[in-house]
Parts: C-alpha cells; structure tokens; sequence
C-alpha cells in the first residue's frame, strides 16, 4: 500500500501560525520567509476564504520580508528588523507577531535578537519559529498557542480578571485546517452559556489581544483536538488554569450534555441549572429529528458510512452518526497524525459508540482511496481529496474536512446541537441530490439524457399548449400550465 | 539572451530588466527609460508576494497526462489544491528537518517510483523548492537514475522561491524545463527532415501562461476560420503535442510578451518565427495580432475580410454602450493586457485615471509610450501585491471600476468601488469586446455588495500612512 504523500492535505507550521494569526483581531503577522510562503497558506484553506482579522485583508496583504537571493547568501537579519520597524507604521494593530518559514531557519537569522530591539524600541512585538519542516499546520497551530501566550506573559503584566462568573478557554480547533471552527467555537459558547459559562473562544469574530491576557484569569481550559493540551499545560503550570482534556469535537445532544456534566463536575455547576439545560439541549434535537423522520424513513436515508477528517471532527461525527443516527460505520480514517500517545484515547472514544468501526490514520490521498474502496460505503463524509473516489464508487460525499471546494464555509458549524442539526441537513441533501442524479442518469443503453427528454418535452408542450405528455414525472405533466 | 542548455532560465530581471517596484506618472517612467535602463528598486516595506514556485505550480498544473511531484515541505505544494485539472496526480516528498539537514534524496526516488507505479503519467515533473535549493539536493541524479528504470521523460523544474524578483520567472522556468526535454527529443528523431508544410494547414503555437481554457479555445476558433490549426503552449500542453510545437511554422504570444520565453527559444533553435504584437483585447489589437499572424502565413485577405465582418458586428454594440461613456477605470493586470485594455478604454470612451502591473518587463516601454502620447500624466504603480501602495492611489483616483483578477479585487471593493473581476470571463479577440462592454455596464450598475462592505471602519493601514505618498517605502537598491 503507498505511503506516498499524495495531494497533502495537513499544510505546513507557518500556514498553521499564519491561520493563527489571522484569527486574532488586531494582530498583524509578519512573515519572515521568502516570497509565496503565506499565499500559499491561503491557497490550502477553503474556497480561499480564512479569517479576515479586525480589518479585513486579502491573501496578499500580510506584511513579509519576502527574502531574495541576496538575503539568503548574507542573511536577513537587516531585512527583518527593517520590515519590523516599518510595519509598525504602516499597519494597524496591538500586537505585531513575527513567523518565521523555513530559510531563515537554515540560514541561521537571528530572530529573537530582532524581536528583543524592537520591544526596547517599546514596539509590542513576539515572534514565533515555524519552519515549514517541522511539522504539519495542526503542529503550527499548537507551536503558535503556546508562543502566543508565553508571548503575552512576557509583553503584558498580569492584570485583573474582567469578568465575573466563571470562564472556560476553548483549545484545539485550528482555524481554516478545521473548516467548521469558527461557527463550531460559537455553538460551543452556546452551549457552555446554558449552564451559566462564559467562553473564551480565543479565535475568531470578537476575539483580540484582550482575550488572550484574560485567557490567565480562567476557571478551565476544554481542549477539543489533540492539538490544544500543550497550550492548557501551560497555562496550567503558569497561571493554575486547570484542563478539561476531552481531544475531539461532541456533536449533537448527548455528548453536549456529557461535556456539560465533566464541566459541572469540574466548576461545581449548579445540578438543577445542568438538568434543565441537558433536557433542553435533548429536545431540541429531538423535536427536529422527528421533523426529518419522515424523509428519512421514506429515503432510507441510513447509509453506511465512511468518515476522513482530522481526529476533532472524525471522533466527533463518528459519535454522532453511530450514536444517534443509527448509520453503520465500517471505517473512520484519522488524517491530522496525532501523536502516538493520544491515538488510544480517540480510538476509545470512537468504539464507545461504534465498536466495530475500524479506526486508521493516513493523510495520504492514495492510501485512503484504497480504503474506500475496500470499505464499500454507501457515503463518505471527507475532503474534497476524496471526491474522485467518490466519483468511481459513484456515491455521494460531503466535504467536511480541508480542503473543502464544493461550498464556502461562513458560521456554518457540525459540533453541538445546531451542528448535528446542519451535519443532518447537509448530508440529507448530499443523499436527495445524487438520488435525483441518478434518476437523471442516461437511461439504460440509449445514451438518452432524461432530464433533456424532459425538458424537450416540456418546450414542446409549451409550444402547442395542449397534448399528452407520457412520462408522468416530467415537469409538464407537474405543470398548471399543462392542463 | 536564454540558453536552453543551461540548467534554468535567468532571473527575468536579468533577461529584460523587468522591473517590480515602481511608483509615478508614465511621462517620468519613459523619462528615466530614455535615460539608459531602468533602475531596479525595492521594497522596505513590503507585503506578500507570489514566487516563481507558486507561479509555475499553477501552470505546471494545467498540463495534460503529468504527475507532479513537488520536491520540498509539504506546505510548498499547496498552491496545487486549486488546480481545476481533474486529472492531475501530484505528491510532495514532505522534507522534515532530518531530511533538510541529511538530504532528501531517498524520498524524493521513493516517490517518483511510487507514482509512477501507482499511475503512469506521460512524464513526471520534479519541481524544486527553497529548502532543497539552499541545500543542494542532487535532484539531477536522481532524475538521471530514474529516467532509464521507468523509461519515461522525468524533467526537473527548478524553481527556489527566491533567487528572482519577479514571479514571472517561474513561467520561463517551466518553459524552459518543457522546451529542453522537447528540442532534446526533436534532436533525436528530427535530424533532417521537416514535415512539408504544404502537406495540412498550417498550426501554429499560441504562447500561454495565463489564459483560461476558454480564452484560448476563443482563438483557437477565430484562427480556425482562416484555416489555421494551433496550440497552446506551454499552458494547457498535452505532452503527446511535442511534435506539433516543434514544427509549428510560428509561435505567437497572447499576452504582449508575458509568455516570450519559448517564443525565443524555439526561434532560436528552430528557427520558428515569433511573434509578439499586442495581446488580442479591444477590436484594433485584436486586429493587429490576427493580421500579424495572417501577413506570415499567406491569409491576408481572408483576415482581412474577418476582422471587417466582426468589426462592422460589433459596431452596433459598441454605438449603444453609451451608459459606458466616460465613466474611471483603473486597470490591474500584467503590462500586456493592461495595455491593450487601456486602448479598448478609448475606444469605448472610458477614462483610465491609473494602471497598476505586476512587474514591467523593458520590453514595454515602446508600447507605454502610445499611451503617453495622449495621457502623460497617468499614474503607473509597479508590484506584485502591495495594496499598502494603491490604496492611496485609488483614493485620490476615485475610479468608477476596478478591472483585474479576482484576488487583487479586495482593496478596491473595501473601498466600496465596483469591481470586474475577469478570472471568470474571456476577454480576449472580438467576442471578448463584447462580453467586456456587457460586464461594464453591468458592474457599474451593481456594486451593492462593494458599497456594503466599505461602510464601517475596515482599513488595515494606520493613518500615518494613508497620508504618505506611495512611493514612501520603494528604494534604489544599494548594492
């Protein structure tokens, strides 16, 4: 079986940075690398949309010291400390935070010497090593959490809590690598408000420098991915912020409501608020679901089902969707290569729901399309990478993972109670739409398109207006016009 | 000026004095031009730009039967996730810092094999970046290796992501790399004879870097109609095409020179004429450059009765566009196009209140001075990226319509101004004018959307510097 690393889907440590960066309003990155580095961080995020800061940029608008020839025969130490001095002036922002690619790690550019004169300058500057070759983006997403708030601890003073009540730190969702996490942080938020917690989403809409000062001052930091525990650690060991280590996303009523019972364990929640909060979460879900029993009755809309994704959204769709949908799951393929040390437990959290599931990782495109075509699914929740195979086993698919192609991806979220809900929207009309696919398919040897057919026979009976039309789904015999 | 025998092809600076930082009035641009060779400056302060890696991926990634194999981290590859090519296969060998200290040869064998095993393209493209550049990995020995055991073409493309300026570099990189497995292989199986070229209709080869599919197929058919066969290059090649590229009696650029590196190289050992008139948008550039193919191919005449009977179609459209009159354009594109554009501009009556290029080769500066003859004080900004420097320049040209490509949109629709964005659309020969002057009216009416989003305060750059002139940050380098 090929190892190969086809069509990489997990990106570098400075695209991971970078989307870090982006995500945090009023903090402008400055790339330290040669030209093309952070554009083409942008180029592996979805549909090309990532987060936009509080101002909004395009992918061309980050500061760089873009490196050339020169700089990489004698050095860019001069070129950074120039591109440092002269962002201040021009770009906007509270934070100046600089990443370093691959080039000015081999050549040996020294960074923290330039970050240490411009604070003397008293500019608020961090700066952040992320050689592409050390690792994936969810490796530059941990590396970049940690520098952030070593970073801050540094620059800013401790100063007191702005908040009454207590505050949770989300970790572990990676902006852009996971499609989904900006609405998903803000369902989470929801749902940690319904039993009286206030979230610190850390990244996103709203989310600044403050954010990550006060990120000291809170009762627990939840990590969701494998990619958030280095960040808790630390702010555990420095600032006594104790972790919630739950390492995926929960996806619909029942793990939001076992998330809500480890919180209120932890923060000594009110029991009476947990109940009622649990029941309304519960209902909630199940008053839609009986809405779409109907379709999915009528439909068969239980599928055997096959899901790629990144540990966070693969443990959690697989919960869900073996848990409280019913579908079978032969296969969960983990793509984001966690550390060894954690793979137990996500494989753990899979089988408690779905014990049968075999559970891989790869993050090659070639392996897992020799896994799908072994596991004979009826649907595959993936990346776009894995449309092809789709294609041949001529099955429907949706995208839930990067890259994503097929839809551009705002608020739009699967963890929580709304995200199951939409997670049941979206694959239902993944399911509707290849079934009137396939009824449109040529019809059996003739090559006639029947959806043509159709049309034809609807502009010619709009053209005599009157007749007899065969084929009773055909829009014209549907048609008022018809009669 | 390029020789296809060595490795790659010069930094395009070096080859036409491209330039790719520059701010001011075209009249003090031609100024300094007539005073001996540009002086190239640079940046202080710059933004984000794209490198002959990203450009050459994403042109490497419309060729037909390849795999691409990218030589490097794996976050250097990621441009190719936009290719809209169903059919391409690419891997990258994923340098971690083991292999960037120790060599990553091993890898880069282990996957060559392997997709070739797995798919058996035509041919296998290695492309090279940063990292395996500064530490010179022996990518020739390798591919030298492999060619015997798989038995197909195995070209390295050795683009760095640093040792040029300008991005267009990677265009004449990935030219380079094709061209030289092509001449080696006419060499080998060309030694005396030529295909007559009575024995068909003449082809033709239309030189490509940017183009949609459909823009070229848009030629394609206008060169049909005057029984010319052609095809792309090297944008959308079909390996099994070589031959058809090797004994094309011209090749001839769409762009006004963006893509003239395989024009000059299969001039020179060909001895294949090369053309490079004005890249075909607006209806007296597209009548130059069918005329100039026409003039060398005997089809005079029948070009000519072409360009009356689409002239005199297009004449009604163009008498109506009158909501079009006189409304501000600023043109965003490569110099070649830009120009063309600007001339469309007076045809149709808009008014061009600026021009910004990526970069500038030399080679433009006899068709700016047209431009200048009527509007010398138009300002002309030079770079890649580098909105910091346009936003100024929008705000006091206040433009009605902004007209590039799609990612260069966003400043300008920030600033709530109507956008054209052409990534979608073909503009190019005489169905081109008419889709331009529908899209302009139809922009001009609906910006909406770029009204919206310029309410509010949304501007990334601080005050200080809306204030500064744009050129505050470019610098004669000192060398």
């Amino acid at each position: 079986m090929s190892s190969t690393h086809y069509a990489d889907r997990n990106g570098c440590a400075l695209h991971g940075v970078i989307k870090v960066l982006d995500a945090i309003q009023g903090v402008v990155p400055i790339v330290h690398a040669n030209a093309g580095c952070s554009l083409n961080g942008r180029f592996s995020a979805n549909t090309l949309n990532g987060a936009i800061g509080r101002h909004f940029r395009s992918p061309l608008e980050h500061g760089a010291t873009t490196l050339f020839d020169k700089h990489v025969v004698f050095g860019g130490t001069a070129r950074l400390r120039e591109q440092i001095k002269n962002s201040v002036k021009v770009l906007q922002g509270d934070l100046y935070v600089v990443a370093t690619g691959c080039v000015p790690e081999i050549i040996g550019d020294d960074l923290p010497a330039m970050v240490k004169e411009a604070r003397e300058q008293r500019f608020p500057v961090l700066g952040i090593t992320a050689p592409g070759f050390k690792g994936s983006a969810y490796a530059g997403y941990a590396a970049s959490l940690k520098a952030l708030l070593v970073g801050i601890d540094d620059l800013f003073p401790k100063e007191a809590s702005e908040h009454n009540g207590k505050r949770v730190n989300l970790l572990g969702l990676v902006p852009e690598q996971d499609p989904f996490w900006e609405g998903d942080l803000l369902e989470l938020e929801q749902i940690l408000a319904s039993v009286g917690l206030q979230s610190n989403r850390l990244l996103g809409q709203g989310q600044d420098v403050r954010s990550w000062k006060q990120a000291r001052h809170a009762d627990l930091s939840l990590v969701l991915s494998p990619w958030g525990h280095e960040a808790a650690a630390y702010l555990q060991s420095q600032h006594q912020v104790p972790t919630l280590d739950l390492g995926w996303l929960p996806v619909g009523s029942r793990d939001a409501g076992q998330l809500l019972e480890q919180l209120a364990t932890r923060l000594e929640l009110d029991e009476q608020q947990l109940d009622t909060a649990k029941r309304q979460l519960d209902g909630h879900q199940r008053y839609y679901l009986q809405k779409a029993a109907t379709t999915w009755l009528s439909q068969d809309l239980q599928k055997r089902s096959v899901i790629v994704a990144p540990s966070a959204t693969a443990v959690g769709l697989a919960r869900f969707l073996a848990g409280t949908l019913g579908h079978p799951l032969p296969m969960v393929v983990i793509t984001d290569d966690p550390e060894e040390s954690r793979r137990d437990s996500l494989l753990h959290a899979i089988h408690e729901q779905s014990p049968s599931s075999q559970v891989l990782f790869s993050s090659s495109q070639q392996q897992i399309a020799e896994l799908l075509y072994n596991a004979e699914p009826e649907f595959i929740f993936a990346s776009h990478l894995e449309q092809p195979t789709a294609r041949v086993l001529n099955i429907p698919l949706l995208e839930i993972a990067t890259p994503v192609r097929q839809s551009l991806i705002l608020q739009r979220n699967y963890a929580g109670i709304q995200g199951a809900l939409s997670l049941v929207e979206d694959f239902s009309a993944a399911v509707l739409q290849a079934n009137q696919g396939a009824a449109r398919t040529p019809i059996a040897n003739t090559g006639v398109d029947t959806q043509l057919l159709t049309s034809k026979i609807w502009q010619e009976r709009r053209g005599r207006g009157t007749g007899s039309v065969a084929d009773p789904d055909s829009p014209a015999a549907l048609s008022p016009i018809a009669s | 000026m390029v020789n296809i025998r060595q490795r790659t092809a010069p930094q395009r600076e070096k080859r036409l004095g491209t330039l790719s930082a520059w701010y001011g009035s075209i009249s003090s641009l031609l100024r300094e031009a007539s005073e001996g060779e540009l002086v190239q400056r640079i940046r202080t302060f710059a933004q984000e730009t794209p490198s002959d890696l990203i450009l050459g991926l994403e042109l490497l990634a419309t060729l037909r039967g390849v795999a691409i194999v990218v030589h490097g981290p794996a976050g250097c590859a990621a441009g190719l996730h936009q290719s809209q090519n169903p059919d391409l296969h690419w891997a990258v060998t994923q340098i971690n810092e083991r292999d960037s200290i120790l060599g990553g040869d091993t890898k880069l064998r282990a996957t060559i094999r392997q997709l070739y095993a797995d798919h058996q393209p035509d041919a296998i493209l290695i492309v090279s970046t940063p990292v395996v550049i500064i530490n010179n990995d022996d990518i020739d020995s390798v591919v030298e290796e492999l060619r015997e055991e798989l038995g197909i073409p195995l070209i390295p493309v050795f683009t760095d992501g640093f040792r040029s300026k300008v991005a267009a570099t990677g265009y004449d990189v990935v030219s380079h790399a094709l061209l030289k497995e092509l001449l080696a292989h006419h060499a080998t199986t060309h030694t005396t004879e030529h295909p007559s070229a009575e024995s068909s209709n003449p082809h033709v080869t239309l030189l490509s870097v940017q183009e949609s599919g459909t823009a070229i197929a848009s030629l394609q058919a206008l060169l049909a109609e005057l029984d010319i066969a052609s095809q792309p290059f090297p944008r959308y090649f079909d390996l099994h095409d070589g031959e058809r590229i090797t004994s094309a009696r011209l090749s001839v650029t769409l762009d006004g020179g963006t893509a003239d590196y395989a024009g000059h190289v299969l001039q020179e050992q060909l001895g294949q004429p090369y053309l490079n008139p004005p890249a075909p948008i607006g209806i007296a550039a597209t009548r130059q450059w069918l005329t100039a193919i026409a003039e060398l191919l005997g089809r005079q005449a029948a070009a000519a009765a072409l360009i009356q009977q689409q002239e005199q179609q297009l004449a009604s459209a163009l008498q109506a566009a009158t909501q079009v009159r006189g409304r501000k354009v600023f043109i965003h594109l490569a110099a070649g196009p830009a120009i063309s554009l600007w001339h469309l501009a007076q045809e149709i009556g808009l008014e061009v209140v600026g021009i910004k290029v990526p970069f500038l080769d030399n080679s433009q500066i006899p068709a700016l001075h047209d431009i200048a003859r009527s509007q010398e004080n138009l300002p002309i900004l030079v770079g890649h990226g580098q909105a910091f420097e346009e936003i100024a320049l929008l705000k006091s040209a206040r433009p009605d319509l902004y007209i590039s490509h799609g990612i260069d949109a966003l400043p300008a629709s920030r600033l709530g101004i109507a956008t054209l964005p052409l990534d979608q659309l073909n503009i190019l020969g005489f169905a081109g004018v008419r889709t331009l002057l529908q899209q302009i009216e139809r922009r001009l009416n609906h910006a909406h959307l770029q009204r919206f989003l310029a309410e509010g305060e949304n501007e990334p750059y601080s005050h200080g510097w809306l204030k500064k002139s744009a050129y505050w940050y470019i610098k004669q380098e000192v060398r």
